[in-house]
């Protein structure tokens, strides 16, 4: 593996992946949100 | 309420900030070391600047799952074991980051990926392991003890941390000492990139951990009100 190959893999895979978990997170958070206001009113209802 | 999300306003910016400089000074500001100095790779040498960093702060969100761990065993409130899992899922995600890039450099340095008999690179590696299974115990076993369970694994988990620090400097390894020894090899912009490096990834371990927790105390709050529409 040549030194620029080595260095654009590496910085590639570090801010992808951190990246990448935020994205995860965000999505998480609004699937959730979602899911809950349905869930309060489903109460309410109730 | 308002001051949580000011709060996390003022760390999200810090951290976009710390990032922004952080890759300035990885990049542009510290000096690229010289073949003349034993570095036979010196452009990959600039990977240590994130990989380093990235340890740091899974070392660090160990930590936190063992101070919550000992402290959701000492009075069982669920607030300790919500913080101490999200801290382990997002160790687990820096540590993961550390694991691959670390020999991504060590090939291009030293000419081979990994080495079992490195005993700095094998417990890493045995401390990743560990709480990659911690997740898989949150998440698989069905138990009453699952938090109680997690929180053992968690403090034994984190024996691994101050072995993986030392184990450089107490056994032989190729793994160069991050912190300044007697000799002193690390230039000062070299520090200063690496400092910049270790507050940035802290600053975002600290916004992803609010994220994370946030994300864990909504699920809590899905499965009380489930219960109670079961429960109508």
């Amino acid at each position: 593996m040549g030194e620029l190959e080595a260095l654009y893999i590496g910085y590639s895979i570090i801010w992808l992946g951190l990246f990448g978990y935020l994205v995860y997170l965000h999505m998480k958070q609004v699937k959730l949100a979602n899911e809950l206001k349905l869930l309060e009113e489903m109460v309410k209802k109730e | 309420m308002k001051f949580d999300k000011r709060l996390e306003t003022v760390i999200l910016i810090l951290t976009v900030f710390f990032v922004l400089l952080s890759i300035y000074t990885a990049l542009i500001y510290t000096p690229e070391v010289r073949e003349e100095d034993g570095w036979s790779a010196p452009k990959a040498q600039k990977i240590f600047y994130f990989h380093v960093p990235a340890a740091w702060v899974s070392f660090l969100a160990f930590g936190v799952v063992f101070i919550m761990s000992v402290l959701y065993l000492k009075n069982s409130l669920r607030k300790w074991d919500t913080i101490a899992f999200a801290s382990a899922e997002i160790g687990v995600v820096f540590c993961t980051l550390a694991i691959v890039t670390g020999p991504i450099w060590g090939k291009a340095e030293w000419g081979v990926y990994w080495r079992w008999e490195d005993t700095k690179l094998t417990i890493t590696f045995v401390l990743w392991l560990i709480f990659l299974a911690y997740l898989l115990l949150r998440g698989g076993v069905e138990s009453e003890n699952k938090a109680r369970l997690a929180a053992v694994f968690g403090i034994i988990g984190f024996a691994c941390v101050p072995l993986s620090f030392i184990s450089s400097r107490i056994w032989q390894s190729m793994h160069p000492n991050v912190v300044a020894t007697s000799e002193g090899s690390m230039s000062s912009e070299t520090g200063i990139g690496l400092l910049v490096g270790v507050v940035a990834f802290s600053f975002l371990y600290m916004f992803m951990l609010r994220k994370r927790i946030a994300i864990q105390e909504m699920a809590s709050k899905i499965e009380d009100l489930k219960e109670k529409i079961g429960g109508i």
